[in-house]
């Protein structure tokens, strides 16, 4: 955290009353006064652009139809939009892990979430990222014990036949300033279908940070 | 070289300056500005710390200010969002007295993107 104080623009101030004063005090006795009139100036300068990135260091999905199975320790996560197994994905990273760490009045310019596709996408559909708003436990938490989350962050469609591979994004900018201010808590973010509910869905597969590659991955840039 | 911003207070004081009373002396200090019995007194010497509120588009459309003396309670909180040496979003408001907390939210108007934003700035007037 950095406080800064620039006095320049009360030098300057200071200056120029101090000469004003010199040049009416060099003739007649005559003074000045400034009444009922105080500034005070601060200015934040930010530092050079840094970049942070970060691996999850939570993530697991739950499933409706499997509404007390956990299933933190696999190596993709599933969002599904179907009626009966609806699925949701959720992920989290630990900010205070970036090197050096990012200031708490340090001024994010973008947050990009990012998920690789483990299966080749089996329909066109949106996925909204949410911001959990209540704690959850990557090896324990299930359908019946999901978080609650706040509104829609951002959403992205991934197209049919997007293939293994592809890294699908979201852009929280806002969340992680947030997090970094301390404004809102961080507990990671929700992953689910925009328009859950129908049948016959299609799970759309994601590696979790249990694969070998393809980790899910925070990309911060902020000046410090 | 003083920037828009600098140049703010110099105009006020000047307006001031050419006020001209009975006999009184001047002092004047990085913090402090005194002329005859009224002295001026800016009203935080430590610095601010800025928070930015961020929406889903990216945009920054609130500050908030915090550090602020107490005594600055009853002034006017200008800020500004600068680009490099150029205004890219601006705000003020009140500061409640008595009772102010040290805490101010200044909502911001043109909201620029947080990737427009170099430095931020503000002036407190008065109280």
């Amino acid at each position: 955290m950095n406080r800064i104080r620039r006095p320049t623009a009360l030098r300057a101030v200071a200056l120029v009353v101090l000469g004003l004063a010199s040049q009416i005090g060099s003739g007649a006795a005559a003074s000045m006064s400034i009444d009922n009139a105080a500034l005070t100036v601060a200015t934040r300068t930010y530092g050079a652009q840094r970049t942070c990135t970060l691996v999850a260091v939570a993530d697991t999905y739950v499933n409706k139809a499997l509404a007390t199975s956990n299933f933190g320790g696999l190596t993709t996560v599933l969002i599904n939009a179907d009626s009966t197994t609806t699925e949701r994905a959720f992920v989290r990273f630990d900010l205070s892990t970036c090197s050096p760490t990012i200031p708490s009045d340090a001024l994010v310019r973008t947050a990009t979430l990012q998920l690789t596709v483990s299966v080749a996408a089996l329909a066109t559909r949106t996925y909204d990222l949410r911001r959990a708003t209540a704690g959850w436990v990557e090896s324990t938490v299930t359908w019946n014990s999901q978080p609650a989350v706040a509104g829609v962050t951002a959403s992205t469609t991934v197209t049919l036949g997007t293939v293994v591979g592809s890294v699908v994004t979201w852009t929280a900018t806002g969340d992680v300033q947030a997090y970094v201010t301390g404004a809102s808590t961080d507990l990671g973010w929700r992953i689910g279908d925009a328009s859950e509910g129908i049948a016959l869905g299609t799970p759309l597969t994601f590696s979790s940070r249990e694969a070998a590659t393809g980790k899910p991955t925070l990309v911060v840039t902020y000046l410090p | 070289m003083l920037r828009p911003l600098q140049l703010a207070p110099l105009v006020l004081v000047l307006g001031g300056a050419f006020q001209v009373a009975a006999a009184a002396s001047l002092t004047a200090a990085a913090a402090r500005l005194g002329a005859g019995t009224a002295p001026v007194l800016a009203c935080d010497g430590d610095g601010f710390v800025f928070k930015h509120v961020i929406d889903t588009a990216g945009r920054i459309t609130s500050v908030t200010v915090s550090g602020i003396d107490a005594s600055c309670g009853g002034g006017t909180l200008r800020l500004t969002l600068v680009n490099g040496s150029a205004g890219v979003g601006s705000g003020s408001v009140g500061l409640p007295s008595p009772g102010f907390t040290g805490t101010a939210t200044v909502t911001v108007s043109a909201q620029p993107a947080s990737t427009a934003v170099t430095a931020v700035s503000a002036v407190v007037e008065g109280p």
